[in-house]
C-alpha cells in the first residue's frame, strides 16, 4: 500500500518536472448525483482517504465549480476565495464519475504558477491515468 | 454552458418556509439549487423574457435574476414546471445563498 502510494507520487513529480518536491495531492470521485466526494487518496493533511465530504466544504473544488457554472461572474469567485489560493483544482473527469484532483501550492519552487498550470491541464488524462491506474493496482 | 453543475434538492416539505415572486407573481416552488430553481405556475410564463425573482427562505431574502432553461406542462394536474437558471450579480447576496444550499446539504447527508 505504501510503496504504491510512493510510486503514485513519484509518477505525479515526474509529469510535473519535480517543481513540487514533497508533492502534495489529494484525488476525490463522486459517489452520487448530489455531489458527495470520496476522497480516495490524500496526502494533503486536511483531505483524509475514505472520508466522504460533500462539494461545499473543499475549497479548491468549489471554486472550480463556480467558475464551470456561471453562477456569478469570476472577478467575485476570485474575491471570495482570495485567501485560499494555495491549492488548486484540476477537473478530471466530469461526464458520468466526477473526480478532481487537488494540488497544494504552498511549497512550488520551481515553476511559476502559469506553467504549472498550463502543464497541469496538458497532462489532464495522464493524471486521470495514473489515479485510475494506482487504484486498480491496489484492488487486484 | 447546458448542464447543472451543482445538485438540486427538492423543497416541497418546506412550502411554509418558502416565498418566490417571478416578475411580481407568487410561485410555488418544487427545488432549488445553487445555480437554479424548479417553479410551478398555472399560468404560462414567456420563455425569453428575463425573470426578476423575490425569493425568501425562512428568513433569508434574496433577488436574483433568473432565464427559463426548460419546462414542462403537466395535463393532469394543470400545472406547469419551469427550470430556471439563475445568476448572482451581488456578491454578497450570492454568499447569503450559497450558505443556504450548504445548509440543506448538510442537513441531508451530513457530509
Amino acid at each position: 500500500m505504501k510503496a504504491l502510494g510512493n510510486d503514485l507520487l513519484k509518477q505525479l513529480e515526474d509529469l510535473l518536472e519535480e517543481s513540487l518536491s514533497p508533492i502534495e495531492v489529494a484525488y476525490f470521485e463522486s459517489v452520487d448525483k448530489y455531489l458527495n466526494l470520496r476522497c480516495r487518496y490524500s496526502n494533503i493533511t486536511q483531505y483524509e482517504s475514505n472520508t466522504i465530504y460533500n462539494p461545499y466544504r473543499i475549497k479548491p473544488i468549489l471554486r472550480v465549480l463556480l467558475l464551470k457554472s456561471e453562477v456569478i461572474d469570476e472577478t467575485s469567485i476570485s474575491e471570495i476565495f482570495l485567501k485560499d489560493k494555495k491549492e488548486i483544482c484540476l477537473v478530471l473527469e466530469y461526464k458520468t464519475k466526477k473526480s478532481f484532483f487537488i494540488l497544494n501550492l504552498e511549497d512550488a519552487k520551481y515553476i511559476k504558477d502559469m506553467k504549472l498550470i498550463k502543464t497541469l491541464e496538458k497532462n489532464t488524462k495522464k493524471i486521470e491515468s495514473i489515479f485510475t491506474n494506482h487504484f486498480k493496482n491496489e484492488e487486484e | 454552458m447546458n448542464e447543472y453543475v451543482f445538485p438540486i434538492y427538492n423543497v416541497e416539505h418546506l412550502t411554509d418556509a418558502i416565498t418566490c415572486a417571478v416578475n411580481g407573481n407568487n410561485h410555488k416552488i418544487e427545488s432549488i439549487g445553487l445555480e437554479r430553481l424548479n417553479l410551478l405556475s398555472e399560468a404560462p410564463l414567456k420563455k425569453e423574457s428575463d425573470l426578476n425573482i423575490d425569493f425568501t427562505i425562512f428568513t433569508k431574502a434574496f433577488e436574483f435574476e433568473g432565464k427559463i432553461d426548460d419546462s414542462h406542462y403537466d395535463r393532469e394536474h394543470k400545472i406547469y414546471t419551469y427550470q430556471v437558471r439563475i445568476k448572482f450579480s451581488n456578491k454578497f447576496n450570492f454568499l447569503k445563498w450559497l450558505a443556504v444550499m450548504k445548509g440543506i446539504h448538510r442537513s441531508r447527508f451530513k457530509t
